[in-house]
């Protein structure tokens, strides 16, 4: 549980308020008074850290007493100061980082990350400085932590502000990019700051890392950015790798037609539709258990029965009623509700079984 | 009060509420910030507004959890309370006073995670909400301690302690994880939490059978650590109450005993307790490795009634 109260402050780390303060800044979308370029006109991360013992020194018993306010006083000096504080600030960090207890106080307890939020809500250009700053200084090492903080945040902060930091958003777009074609940094966490920024790469980017993607985790991240996607441009993608791979059994394809069955684009609904009642060998079969992998109402039922009531194997038939029953009792209710409607005796009784069971579990 | 009823007492502004329901479902942070910012700022009748859209969150949960758990929500959220801190501090206090009667609503869930945070943060900047929120924990405990997790957070970062026995109704509820997580912090607090776990030992009518066990052998623990005697045991093994009798006997059997244990054992075997319970008992004392007391069971084996309990205590294995 303390784990979900840090789920929900944590992004505020890096990020405003002690009472009365000035609010500097203007709203979301509107033009930043100090264009990020400031900090590359200055030569980004070409300043080397800055490590000054007594405020480190400082900077560590705050963050050993939990006092976020402190640190905020601390912090925000140096914050104001324009690229010669961010280099302080670089320094801070860089050596927090060496630090494995007080790093993850620094970026995971609450009433620390609580008082980064206050400090960078109040001064939103300067900390987008710092994070672009910041973000080239670290940008060639992929292992940095301070890096992956940014790769965390900064996607949240850069999508709620919109244009208003075109350079640095256009930078992160960049690095992300790089990171899926060089596989650097964690892809997970690639995937998730493309989500969280709301980014859009090119689809032929997209589409030739979908053909190159051998292993499972890879596709389903791909998968899963095209259904975040959910336009008819992800759903002629994910429609071209299932007929190029041409194997219904393939990780692949399945994992293709799993991001279709959680598509709301109506064009997904059709090209799932359309599997559903192919000929082809088992397409039938992965298609029915992507659609019913999410939760259906009863109006379902007819898709299920047709797949039961069909020539598909006994052992794709117990596959679908199994996923039934563990997500769609309301539909395995239905099929049994006409299990006499069903031409195949084996298969009426393999239903009427699944349901029993299906009863017994509640 | 019943969730309609209390949405009723709040609401007036279904426009708005309806505006901020559709940032929610486009999870429009800037939106979101925008409209909330706007009612923030109205005072109570903006409060009202925040309030019932909390509330029709609330009802369709799965609109509470995105609102809380999404990022760009969070993200808004977070930037109100940076920058209106007086005002945030204000709504909080008509959300403790709104909720009151609703001890289940999410809301009060989210003000015991977030307010210490933000309390602490602003130091003594709002003493008076910080006794609002003292009072709401105490108020939460008294009406069965929903959320107590959060509730034990909130008191830790608060630094409050409010009387041990505030905690006392939430042993009595049903939900088991809330009632075990009230006997811990009552464990915590020593002798005075014990104190409370006396009363409710004393007290209960329907106890929940593995909370009574659990809160009977600390209070033995305790006094046997202090005094080595086992007076709570031995009075309630002779409690009035059928459950509370047969969890002091079975727990009884694990601590050193003397000669006068065994006919009260016994008693207990000859007793109306269920056949399998009795049986407890006997496997328990073979568990127990206290031959002595094995020992002068079997010698009394003659004593016990039940032909089957007689064998199982005089089986060798």
């Amino acid at each position: 549980m303390i784990g979900r109260r840090v789920a929900v402050l944590w992004m505020l780390a890096l990020l405003a308020s002690r009472p009365g303060a000035p609010v500097v800044g203007e709203e979301p979308g509107a033009p930043a008074p100090h264009p990020t370029a400031r900090v590359r006109d200055a030569g980004m991360g070409a300043v080397p850290p800055l490590v000054d013992p007594a405020r480190m020194g400082r900077i560590e018993k705050l963050i050993d007493a939990r006092d976020g306010a402190g640190l905020l006083r601390e912090l925000e000096g140096p914050l104001l100061r324009g690229v010669p504080g961010y280099s302080v600030l670089h320094g801070v960090f860089a050596g927090l980082s060496r630090d494995t207890r007080r790093w993850s106080h620094l970026t995971t307890h609450y009433q620390i990350t609580f008082a980064l939020s206050q400090l960078a809500m109040l001064h939103e250009p300067e900390t987008a400085e710092l994070m672009h700053y910041l973000f080239a200084a670290t940008r060639s090492d992929s292992r940095s932590l301070i890096q992956q903080w940014l790769v965390g945040y900064a996607p949240v902060f850069l999508r709620f502000h919109g244009d208003r930091f075109p350079d640095f958003r256009r930078d992160l777009e960049q690095e992300l990019i790089r990171r899926v074609e060089t596989g650097d940094g964690r892809l997970h966490a690639t995937f998730a700051a493309i989500r969280s920024l709301g980014f859009r790469p090119p689809i032929d980017f997209v589409a030739r890392h979908l053909v190159s993607a051998s292993t499972l985790q890879r596709m389903q991240l791909i998968t899963g950015h095209l259904e975040d996607r959910d336009d008819a441009e992800a759903v002629a993608l994910l429609v071209k790798t299932i007929e190029s791979v041409a194997d219904f059994t393939a990780q692949k394809t399945l994992a293709c037609l799993r991001a279709l069955a959680r598509m709301t684009a109506p064009e997904a609904a059709a090209a799932l539709e359309s599997y559903l009642r192919s000929p082809a060998p088992g397409a039938a079969d992965g298609a029915v258990l992507a659609f019913f992998g999410l939760a259906r109402g009863p109006e379902s039922a007819g898709t299920a029965f047709r797949y039961l009531d069909s020539r598909a194997t006994p052992a794709g038939k117990k596959r679908l009623l199994g996923a039934l029953r563990l997500r769609n009792r309301e539909v395995l209710e239905a099929v049994a509700a006409r299990v006499g409607e069903i031409r195949d005796p084996e298969t009426r009784e393999l239903v009427a079984r699944y349901a029993r069971a299906g009863r017994t579990q509640r | 009060m019943t969730r309609a009823g209390e949405a009723g007492a709040a609401l007036t502004d279904g426009a708005a509420v309806a505006e901020l329901m559709r940032h929610l479902a486009q999870r429009d942070g800037p939106g979101m910030y925008a409209e909330m910012e706007r009612q923030l700022l109205r005072g109570e009748d903006g409060h009202r507004v925040l309030h019932r859209f909390f509330h029709e969150c609330d009802l369709d949960h799965q609109k509470i959890l995105d609102l809380t758990h999404d990022e760009q929500m969070i993200f808004a959220m977070l930037r109100l309370v940076a920058r209106h801190p007086d005002e945030v501090a204000s709504l909080t206090s008509f959300l403790i006073r709104a909720t009151d009667s609703y001890p289940e609503s999410f809301i009060r869930r989210e003000i015991f995670n977030f307010l210490p945070v933000f309390l602490n943060h602003h130091g003594g900047a709002h003493p008076e909400l910080r006794r609002e929120l003292e009072a709401m924990i105490v108020r939460q405990l008294e009406l069965g301690g929903h959320y107590v997790y959060k509730i034990t957070l909130a008191m830790r970062d608060l630094q409050f302690n409010p009387p041990a026995r505030a905690f006392l109704p939430v042993l009595s509820v049903a939900d088991r994880e809330r009632a075990a997580l009230a006997f811990q912090a009552l464990v915590a607090r020593g002798e005075e939490g014990r104190a409370v776990l006396r009363e409710y030992a004393d007290t209960v009518t329907s106890p929940d059978r593995g909370l009574l066990e659990k809160v009977l052998r600390e209070l033995a623990v305790a006094e046997y650590r202090e005094s080595e005697t086992l007076t709570v045991l031995d009075a309630l093994m002779a409690d009035s109450r059928p459950e509370v009798r047969s969890v002091a006997t079975l727990l009884r059997v694990g601590f050193p005993a003397d000669g006068e244990l065994v006919p009260r054992l016994v008693e207990y075997l000859n007793s109306a307790e269920a056949l399998p319970r009795r049986r407890a008992l006997i496997l328990r004392v073979r568990r127990s490795g206290r031959e002595e007391l094995l020992v002068g069971l079997r010698q009394a084996a003659a004593d016990v009634e039940s032909a089957e309990l007689r064998n199982l205590l005089l089986e060798e294995k």
